[in-house]
């Protein structure tokens, strides 16, 4: 019973996440981590190792592992998940790409990008890359699925994962 | 943006300013005062050569704006600064920012008629653009969600997809209003028209199909099948072919535009979204948005000829003489690219969420 009423509002997400509005939103955030490039990307780029460095992400499975199209889904500390397909990887520019297929976020297609980059004196520079659209996807959104909603939820989960990610990799 | 002495590359001359019209001011300068002699030979030698320096100075005055000697400038809408970034392409550098509606996306250069038409989908109208002045001279409420947005040929009908309401608008610019509403298909995105046949082309995102658009009779005369998730349509300047390109299915849709048949497929990047061709047309370039590449096609064999890497999450392209250029919403900039070498020559900063979403700067 449960299970339906859940469902129900999902299905209609779904439907409508194919119709959004044209306006795409994005999100840049980044790290300086005290510590070589090689040291954070066997932490970044493992696809199916968010569990170990994001606060939020309390499960990963990943269906292909580092391999293009990689299913991996996410179980979050504060329930709910979220499950999104590997696009691009690239260990010698350390950089991998994803979208996700479905999830807890107040957001519809969306799409990341996680690099590390060599900086002066031996450290790395962390960047994570989201672009989106709200999750509402008409106009009038409701204020939880709105413009400020989507930024504000993909800001939280770039902040708190790179300050996370820094103190596993320079513990 | 009124330095037009500087933006067309036009000589300062003195105590003019340096307005649209100092063509036209200094031919008044120039031109015979009343009340002369007409029986003086050396006077009236003097007034002939006046007036052949005048009709010249007319004549440049003129040009200023014209197609044949118009300068080239791209016309970039930043959907999130809410104006467009004008480029002189001969410098490679904004000379002008212009404030639009909400959220401007589409775009459509018009060089004949000295106009560029902005699509706003988040305050749900039009900007016209004056692009002598780099002013906008009109405001049009169209739509629930105008994005792609097209010039007819001779300049009188703008063709505006309206995203929420699966319609095609279309707005008499001298009217400057909404003259009519064609029925399309499923969240029509991209608009282009056929330079030759005129006719008007719309990409039904949700439907997978391209509405082909009657000009004079303003009704849908076909519905084409294309590949998944059609985004934006590319017209050949000899109007033979569109390409269009699927968002989803990663491809490019090759129809003929005569017999309006799809006569060829050609697999891109990831999630490319909009073409634009050479100007001898054996070349279609495509931005691959989630690849950071443009794939460089030959139309000839429909092979990919190269992939060459873009700024972050390249949209808009337009061609300009032997250089492409490309529109990085992620990065904020245009990167100018050689179309011999293949090589970024220049990146030109933007506004924000830049996306140049339609023809940036027209064709002559």
């Amino acid at each position: 019973m449960r299970k339906s009423v859940v469902a129900v509002p999902m299905l209609i997400a779904a439907h409508l996440a194919v119709a959004h509005g044209p306006s795409r939103l994005k999100v840049t955030e980044s790290v300086t981590i005290n510590a070589e490039p090689a040291k954070v990307w066997a932490k970044v780029g493992d696809f199916n190792g968010m569990s170990g460095w994001h606060p939020a992400v309390a499960d990963s499975k990943a269906s292909d592992g580092n391999n293009i199209g990689s299913q991996r889904t996410l179980t979050l500390t504060g329930g709910g998940k979220v499950i999104e397909e590997l696009e691009e990887f690239d260990s010698k520019k350390m950089v991998l790409k994803y979208r996700m297929k479905e999830g807890v976020l107040p957001v519809t297609n969306y799409a990341s990008t996680l690099s590390v980059k060599a900086i002066d004196g031996g450290k790395s520079l962390v960047e994570w890359r989201g672009a989106f659209y709200r999750g509402y996807p008409n106009n009038d959104p409701p204020p939880d699925r709105n413009d400020e909603a989507a930024e504000k939820a993909i800001t939280g989960v770039y902040k708190t994962g790179l300050e996370k990610l820094k103190s596993v990799v320079e513990q | 943006m009124t330095d037009m002495g500087k933006l067309r590359g036009w000589p300062k001359t003195r105590g003019q300013p340096n307005g649209p019209f100092s063509g036209q001011r200094a031919l008044d300068e120039f031109s015979v005062p009343p009340g002369i002699s007409p029986g003086r030979r050396d006077r009236r030698t003097r007034a002939f050569r006046r007036r052949i320096a005048g009709y010249f100075l007319l004549w440049a005055a003129l040009c200023l704006g014209s197609v044949a000697c118009a300068a080239p400038f791209a016309y970039i809408t930043n959907q999130g600064s809410n104006d467009v970034s004008v480029i002189d392409l001969a410098q490679d550098r904004v000379v002008a920012t212009i404030p639009v509606g909400k959220g401007p996306a589409g775009i459509a250069v018009h060089l004949a008629s000295q106009r560029a038409y902005v699509s706003n989908p988040d305050s749900k109208n039009i900007s016209v653009i004056d692009t002598i002045r780099n002013e906008v001279v009109a405001t049009i409420p169209a739509g629930e969600g105008p994005v792609g947005i097209a010039v007819a040929t001779n300049g009188r009908d703008v063709y505006l997809a309206d995203w929420f309401s699966n319609v095609l608008l279309v707005i008499d610019t001298a009217a400057l209003k909404v003259v009519s509403r064609i029925p399309v298909g499923s969240a029509p995105a991209g608009v282009a028209v056929n330079p030759i046949s005129h006719d008007v082309y719309v990409a039904n995102r949700d439907d997978n199909t391209v509405s082909v658009i009657d000009p004079n009779t303003r009704k849908v005369i076909q519905v084409i099948e294309v590949g998944d998730r059609p985004f934006s349509i590319s017209v050949g300047r000899d109007g033979r072919r569109l390409y269009v390109v699927n968002v989803r299915s990663n491809d490019v849709s090759v129809l003929d535009a005569g017999t309006r048949r799809l006569v060829g497929k050609v697999n891109v990047g990831n999630t490319p979204y909009c073409a634009a061709l050479s100007i001898d047309g054996r070349q279609l370039l495509v931005t691959n948005q989630h690849a950071d590449t443009l794939s460089v096609i030959d139309t000839g064999s429909l092979k990919i000829l190269h992939t060459v890497a873009t700024g972050g999450f390249p949209e808009g392209i337009a061609v300009h003489g032997k250089r492409a250029y490309v529109v990085n919403w992620m990065d904020d900039n245009v990167s100018v690219i050689d179309m011999a070498s293949y090589r970024t020559h220049a990146t030109i900063a933007t506004g924000r969420n830049s996306r140049g979403f339609g023809s940036f700067i027209g064709t002559p």
